[in-house]
């Protein structure tokens, strides 16, 4: 049932380069990371870590300032700094993916992991808190079509101009981590273009 | 009032509310109005129906995963523009401007930089010459103009549309 | 020659020499002296001795021909007085006499004093065979049968007697000789005797003398006899002559001493010699009471001191010659002791030059055959570490070299490495400069976009200044100041216009077609917009015609104020002034032109991505930084490295050179 409201719930992410928000729903709870934990892990290529830790299991969590630094300039403080403050780890069910894409952790099983991983759960990891902002969906602008399904594959759903020549995006982390995970096991059929 | 929405909901009332009207091509007419710019050191010509404005002094915002060509976008009336260099496309020559065309064509929502206006063009459509010889598939050209003994290409939208699509697509 | 010395000092042969030379010398000398002195007294007594030998020899000849006179003389008297009585007693039997005159005719004979004195005192005499005097001057009938003599006189019968005999009458027993002939007929033992004291007129001595003066003692010395007158009896040259001629008054004392002493050694001066040299003499003498005579042997003090002297040179040249004899021998020997000694050394010193292969040939089992032994053992010794470590030191060397070659390798490639990243730093450094330079200058670039107006205020400044000027120009020359007013009127207004008209033209060109293009895709119900697009066109258009237009009166009026510039010759001067700054305006508003042209966003946008080079620049610079620390680090210690294996290196070289030196 869709909802009359012309608002909804988004959390808003602002990096001086870069600013994006996501859907509220696509995100259970957001962790503060404990400074220094911060570890590459395994043998998968860099961003990946298990670090976050939530109700019992460790989380393949994923570094989401490596994806931010395509769209612009990042906070300078790299993974290091983020380390150093922490970070900010939000924990997305898989469940809240969107169906266009597979089920995620089907590769999970027999990548190497040390720890026992959630199959249920997959940790973001940001460099700072997220703002709780309602958002009239007017704002919300979709890409010109030509562009529009390709770039939602990769996670950039679509963007707004709250004014003073700033631009939002529209971000879902669930193609992101996924993108970037099977990038990492060396799944083939994802080219994120880079 | 909120309610649990995920991201394809939003998706599609998005699609639903922002009501893409389909503006195609004008009916062809007898005499057909071309918008002569240049683009580099090039003159091309644009079907003037297919342009809705001009404007300039447009801040690009950068977006990735797209061919080298597509700039980024721009924002009109709050709406992002896909940014097109023509020159890089053609020339492979970056046409650095703040000047572009924008076009709503076929729903799309593109802005072709350009470096001038020249002028509007009225002429019948008969002097709209097709191109003789084409390689491969569909040009990006409709036709060509001439104009004071040179030849003006005239811009097929749909073909460097397409041409992105591939582009994507093959990504 | 000091050298020789000190060489000999040096050698121990020499040293041995020296010390038992020196040694013997000492020895030597002290008993040389010792020798001399006791030589030189047992020279003079000896001479002294033999002296007193001649002189004793000379008396006891003498005496003996004394004797030896008066037995003859004795003889002849005692035959010839037998023989008469013989003649006697052939007197008797021939008949002649009867015994007893013949006997009595013998005696009266024998007593005769004129033919039966014999010297002095002497006298013929008869015994006999008892020993009754039967014939005697003095004591005729007397029995002397009990003496001793007597006896002997009657068991000899003849021949030779001498006895001590005092006569009635006397004091003392004086010596008497006597010549026994026996008359047998008669029983008669003839005695002819006499004192012996009493004969020095009666005898003859050219026999004794001519013996005596054929004696010679030494080379000088001679015997001679004086008389105690002093006249000489026997004497080489002094014969019959006496003492006290030739010499001076001590000769009469020297006899007085002699007489006094009897017998001794006696000294006084002689004739000096042909040479003047003292003629010193020495003698012994005896006193012959017998004839009174004196027995001198004499002979030169000279003489003495000659032998003397002799013996002295003797004993210094055997000394000396014992002396080298003994140094030569003990050098001889010892060196030939010494032989084994100088073998050692003639090893060692070749085992000191590096030679390891000579050994000292063992000949003697004492103690230098087993130091021998023993440095034999120590060279072989020596020979096998030094060939252990020859080897270790080829191993050593060639080790050394590698760590030394590759250690050089190292710091080359080090150095070089060091040096191509300070390179890439300094050039990454420039780069970075050049970037933030470049940055700085967008900024500048974008700051100039942004303040575009400020430059046209700028220029406005100028314009004021070449109004100013313009005036001065209007001064100097009253025809061109109306024109040239006007002409600056026209050209602020115009220029101000010009400017703001090319913005709108700009503007309304973009506006037209934006209108017309909305006319376009308006339908029917833009027809009116259509034709308002149109005028807008129009008006645009002609704008655009009349900038062009004002552009080009603004060249001609340009060009006119060229001319009146040109035409003015006053003030000509300020016109070039003004005209300078006509061209730093025209300047000024190229840059406008340009800096206009560049869009402050495109200049943001080019800042931020230099600010993002950078920053990315200066990550990547301190990451060359620390890797050229890190190199020269290296390096150091890589030099540091080189230098150890450089000094092993000298060392081993210094090692090699070292045991190279020994022949093994």
């Amino acid at each position: 049932m869709k909802a009359e409201s012309e608002f909804h719930s988004f959390l808003v992410f602002r990096y001086p380069g870069v600013t994006f928000f996501i859907n509220r729903n696509s995100v259970e709870t957001s962790l503060f990371l404990e400074p220094g934990r911060q570890s590459p892990g395994f043998s998968l290529s860099k961003g990946f870590s298990t670090d976050v830790f939530f109700d019992g299991e460790h989380l393949i969590s994923y570094d989401l300032t490596r994806f931010l630094e395509t769209m612009g300039p990042v906070d300078k403080s790299g993974p290091e700094e983020q380390g150093r403050m922490g970070g900010v780890g939000l924990i997305l069910p898989v469940s809240r993916f969107s169906s266009a894409h597979p089920s995620p952790l089907a590769n999970i099983r027999g990548s190497g992991f040390e720890e026992r991983v959630s199959e249920t759960r997959v940790a973001v990891t940001v460099g700072r808190h997220g703002e709780a902002e309602s958002i009239p969906f007017r704002e919300i602008r979709l890409f010109s079509p030509s562009l529009r399904y390709p770039l939602r594959r990769r996670g950039l759903l679509g963007c707004r101009f709250p004014g003073e020549g700033e631009c939002q995006w529209f971000l879902d982390l669930g193609w992101i981590w996924m993108n970037a995970f099977r990038k990492a096991t060396g799944d083939t059929k994802v080219n994120d273009g880079e | 009032m909120r309610e649990f929405m995920n991201n394809e909901a939003i998706l599609e009332k998005l699609s639903a509310d922002s009501g893409d009207t389909e503006t195609g091509p004008a009916a062809a007419e007898k005499w057909t109005k071309f918008l002569i710019v240049e683009i580099g050191k090039e003159r091309y010509g644009f079907y003037a129906d297919q342009i809705k404005e001009i404007v300039t002094d447009e801040p690009i915002y950068y977006v990735p995963f797209v061919p080298p060509y597509i700039k980024g976008f721009i924002n009109r009336h709050g709406e992002p523009y896909t940014a097109f260099d023509l020159s890089l496309l053609f020339e492979k020559q970056e046409l650095d401007s703040a000047l572009f065309l924008v076009s709503r064509h076929g729903g799309d929502q593109l802005a072709f930089q350009i470096s001038d206006v020249t002028e509007i063009l009225k002429v019948p459509e008969s002097e709209l010459h097709s191109l003789s010889s084409v390689d491969d598939g569909e040009s990006y050209f409709s036709g060509v103009l001439s104009r004071e003994g040179a030849d003006i290409f005239v811009l097929n939208i749909d073909s460097v549309v397409a041409r992105l699509e591939r582009d994507l697509g093959e990504g | 020659m000091k050298k020789r010395f000190s060489s000999i000092l040096h050698s121990l042969s020499g040293r041995v020499q020296l010390v038992f030379g020196g040694l013997f010398l000492v020895i030597l000398a002290i008993l040389g002296t010792v020798i001399h002195f006791s030589m030189e007294q047992t020279l003079e007594r000896r001479s002294e001795a033999e002296l007193a030998n001649t002189t004793e020899l000379i008396y006891r000849m003498t005496d003996i021909y004394v004797d030896k006179a008066i037995q003859n003389y004795l003889r002849s008297i005692a035959e010839k007085t037998r023989e008469m009585v013989a003649y006697h007693y052939g007197l008797y039997r021939s008949g002649v006499l009867n015994e007893a005159e013949a006997m009595g005719r013998a005696r009266a004979m024998m007593l005769d004093p004129g033919y039966g004195r014999i010297g002095d005192t002497g006298y013929l005499a008869g015994v006999n065979h008892r020993g009754v005097l039967v014939i005697h001057p003095k004591s005729e009938g007397v029995d002397a049968g009990k003496h001793a003599f007597m006896k002997e006189a009657i068991r000899k019968k003849n021949g030779f007697l001498s006895y001590m005999w005092k006569n009635v009458g006397e004091t003392e027993p004086r010596e008497k000789v006597g010549y026994l002939a026996y008359f047998e007929p008669w029983d008669l033992i003839i005695w002819a005797s006499s004192y012996k004291s009493e004969f020095n007129s009666l005898i003859e001595i050219p026999d004794l003398a001519q013996r005596i003066r054929a004696i010679r003692i030494g080379k000088t010395g001679y015997p001679f006899i004086l008389d105690s007158q002093g006249r000489f009896i026997v004497h080489p040259t002094l014969e019959g002559r006496n003492i006290q001629e030739i010499g001076d008054e001590r000769g009469r004392l020297y006899i007085q001493d002699i007489l006094k002493r009897g017998e001794g050694i006696m000294r006084y001066p002689g004739e000096a010699g042909a040479s003047g040299e003292s003629a010193a003499k020495i003698a012994y003498f005896k006193y012959y009471p017998e004839m009174d005579w004196i027995v001198v042997s004499t002979m030169s003090d000279r003489e003495i001191a000659d032998s003397l002297a002799k013996v002295r040179n003797f004993s210094i040249g055997a000394l000396l010659a014992a002396c080298i004899a003994v140094s030569l021998v003990g050098s001889l020997v010892f060196t030939r002791m010494l032989r084994p000694v100088s073998r050692m050394k003639k090893v060692a010193d070749a085992v000191s030059e590096g030679d390891l292969t000579r050994r000292i040939e063992v000949t003697t089992r004492d103690e230098i055959g087993e130091l021998s032994t023993q440095f034999n053992a120590m060279i072989s010794n020596f020979n096998d570490v030094l060939q252990r470590v020859q080897s270790s030191v080829t191993v050593l060397l060639g080790a050394v070299q590698d760590l030394s070659v590759s250690a050089q390798e190292i710091s080359t490639t080090s150095n070089q490495q060091a040096a191509s990243v300070k390179e890439i730093v300094s050039t990454m450094e420039d780069s970075d400069k050049l970037t933030k330079s470049i940055s700085t200058r967008i900024t500048e670039v974008a700051r100039i976009a942004n303040t575009t107006r400020d430059a046209v205020t700028q220029g406005f400044t100028i314009i004021q200044e070449s109004l100013t000027k313009m005036d001065e120009i209007k001064t100097s020359n009253a025809e061109r100041i109306n024109g040239v007013r006007s002409l600056s009127d026209k050209i602020e207004n115009i220029w101000e216009i010009v400017n703001i008209i090319n913005t709108i033209a700009d503007q309304t060109k973009i506006i037209a077609f934006n209108a017309e293009l909305e006319a376009a895709s308006a339908g029917d119900a833009g027809k009116n917009f259509k034709i308002v697009a149109a005028e807008i066109r129009r008006l645009a258009d002609s704008t655009v015609e009349s900038t062009a237009e004002i552009k080009s009166a603004i060249n001609e009026i340009q060009h006119s104020s060229d001319n009146l510039i040109i035409a003015s010759e006053e003030g000509t001067e300020k016109i070039i002034e003004g005209w300078e700054l006509s061209n730093r305006l025209r300047l000024v508003f190229e840059d406008i032109q340009s800096s206009s042209e560049i869009s402050a966003g495109s200049a943001d946008h080019i800042a931020t991505s230099t600010d993002q080079q950078v920053s990315a620049f200066e990550q990547i610079l301190q990451t060359l930084k620390q890797i050229s620390e890190g190199i020269d680090n290296f390096v150091l210690s890589t030099r540091s490295t080189t230098e150890a294996s450089q000094k092993l290196k000298g060392m081993a070289d210094e090692l090699k050179q070292i045991v190279v030196t020994y022949v093994t």
